[in-house]
């Protein structure tokens, strides 16, 4: 999911249909929004983010088709860019504790939903 | 399997006890889209996800007091309407139309309600901390009241923008020389200053142009009199109009002498009236009682050597 947005936000293109393969749901509306807020100010995402996820949690038995993962990610080398290339300002990126709730159809996992919260909350 | 779920679950129950923190807008992508206290932000244990947040609604734009708007706290007074943000919503964000935005079929359904009129706004709350989002509002609850205003509303914003130039005048003879009774006196206002001027305002949403047009001016003399031209009048031409003969359509000949006036002077006011039309957002309207003016001194005597009489001799 986060390989999706990464590539995606390099262009800021947000009606990328790349943004659908892995995520669904709320998770998927909110990377639509952010993408397009991005889109709308005119800057792209260079670089990428520190991630290691971890799964908490895997149920029901016994489909289990939903889990639940957790992750820091570090936002340091994954910021905002603006068409000259400048940063969009100088806020520095940094760590955010996220959830996420995925779900499988098949043999696809998918990222249902997400909770990006503020910057230093892990 | 059980002691893993638990296990999410104490680990998932230390960071709901968490404190968060309020940084500013980050520039890194989450932005402000991450979420903030209250909103979005829960987390959850095992898989069943957060429960659905209840959207604030913001219905209605703010509405001021003592035209001023207030802030979350109630206290603090904020723009009604901030140039980059939009205008202030009853939920304390500011709304402006989300430009260009085109809804993914998943966003439609999730969001759009079905056969009703609306549009995506892009949602900013200020806070300690700025959220920046994208919303959809059915009209009916936008239009209603004042988000987006009006179009007479944002036509008086263009109307208070306009910048009506100052009459530039011109008489003959020279307003810097003594007028004497009995002989005419063009008078006009010069082409610069006499002709269309325009102003646009814009709010999220709403354009309007208003132009103002000269529409007449009159000269106020005073105790020496008062003319109303329909136009700007005309100009006169040394060597080619008749100096004894009055203007075609802006004039005067005094009749009295400003001897008993201050520095015997006629003080003169000349206003210029405006009509001003506006058009934008689909309508049109019209604004009255605009005037530019200028004041300025000019002064008559009453010189008997050089009024000629009908008969040929001085009086």
């Amino acid at each position: 999911m986060f390989e999706d947005w990464i590539a995606v936000a390099a262009t800021s293109d947000y009606q990328n249909p790349r943004l659908t393969q892995h995520a669904s749901g709320d998770a998927g509306l909110l990377i639509y929004k952010s993408v397009y807020l991005n889109h709308a100010d005119g800057v792209v995402t260079k670089g990428s983010p520190v991630i290691s996820p971890r799964v908490t949690a895997v149920g029901p038995v016994p489909e289990r088709d939903r889990a639940t993962i957790i992750d820091c990610i570090d936002t340091t080398n994954w910021l905002n860019y603006t068409q000259n290339g400048d940063l969009q300002d100088e806020t520095p990126g940094g760590r955010r504790f996220v959830q996420a709730l995925v779900l499988r159809t098949g043999e696809t996992w998918k990222v249902d939903q997400l909770v990006v919260q503020a910057l230093g909350t892990c | 399997m059980l002691k893993r779920y638990l296990m999410a679950t104490l680990m998932t129950s230390s960071i709901l006890s968490c404190v968060l923190t309020a940084p500013a807008l980050a520039a890194d992508p989450f932005g402000g889209t991450a979420c903030q206290e209250g909103h979005d932000c829960d987390v959850w244990a095992g898989t069943t996800g957060q429960s659905p947040s209840e959207e604030p609604n913001p219905a209605t734009t703010a509405v001021p007091k003592n035209g001023a708007c207030l802030g979350p706290d109630g206290r603090t007074r904020v723009a009604c309407v901030d140039a980059s943000y939009g205008w202030l919503g009853s939920d304390g964000c500011y709304y402006k139309v989300a430009v260009g935005f085109e809804p993914s079929n998943q966003l439609e359904v999730a969001e759009v309600s079905p056969g009703v009129a609306g549009t995506w706004y892009r949602r900013t709350c200020l806070g300690a901390s700025v959220t920046t989002g994208v919303v959809w509002l059915p009209d009916a609850a936008t239009g209603a009241g004042t988000a987006p205003p009006a179009p007479a509303v944002v036509a008086q914003e263009a109307v208070n923008k306009l910048r009506l130039p100052e009459p530039r005048v011109g008489a003959s003879p020279s307003a810097e020389v003594v007028q004497l009774v009995g002989v005419p006196v063009w008078l006009w206002v010069a082409g610069g200053s006499w002709g269309p001027v325009s102003a646009t305002a814009a709010v999220p949403g709403v354009s309007v142009t208003a132009t103002a047009r000269p529409v007449s001016v009159t000269w106020d003399f005073g105790p020496g009199g008062r003319v109303v031209c329909a136009g700007p009048g005309t100009p006169f031409r040394p060597g080619v109009d008749d100096p004894a003969a009055g203007s075609p359509d802006c004039g005067i000949t005094f009749a009295r002498s400003s001897a008993g006036e201050v520095d015997g002077r006629f003080r003169v006011t000349v206003t210029v009236s405006w009509s001003v039309g506006w058009a934008g957002a689909g309508q049109t309207g019209v604004f009255t009682g605009l005037t530019s003016q200028l004041v300025t001194a000019m002064a008559v005597d009453e010189s008997q050597a050089l009024v000629v009489a009908p008969s040929g001799g001085a009086r």
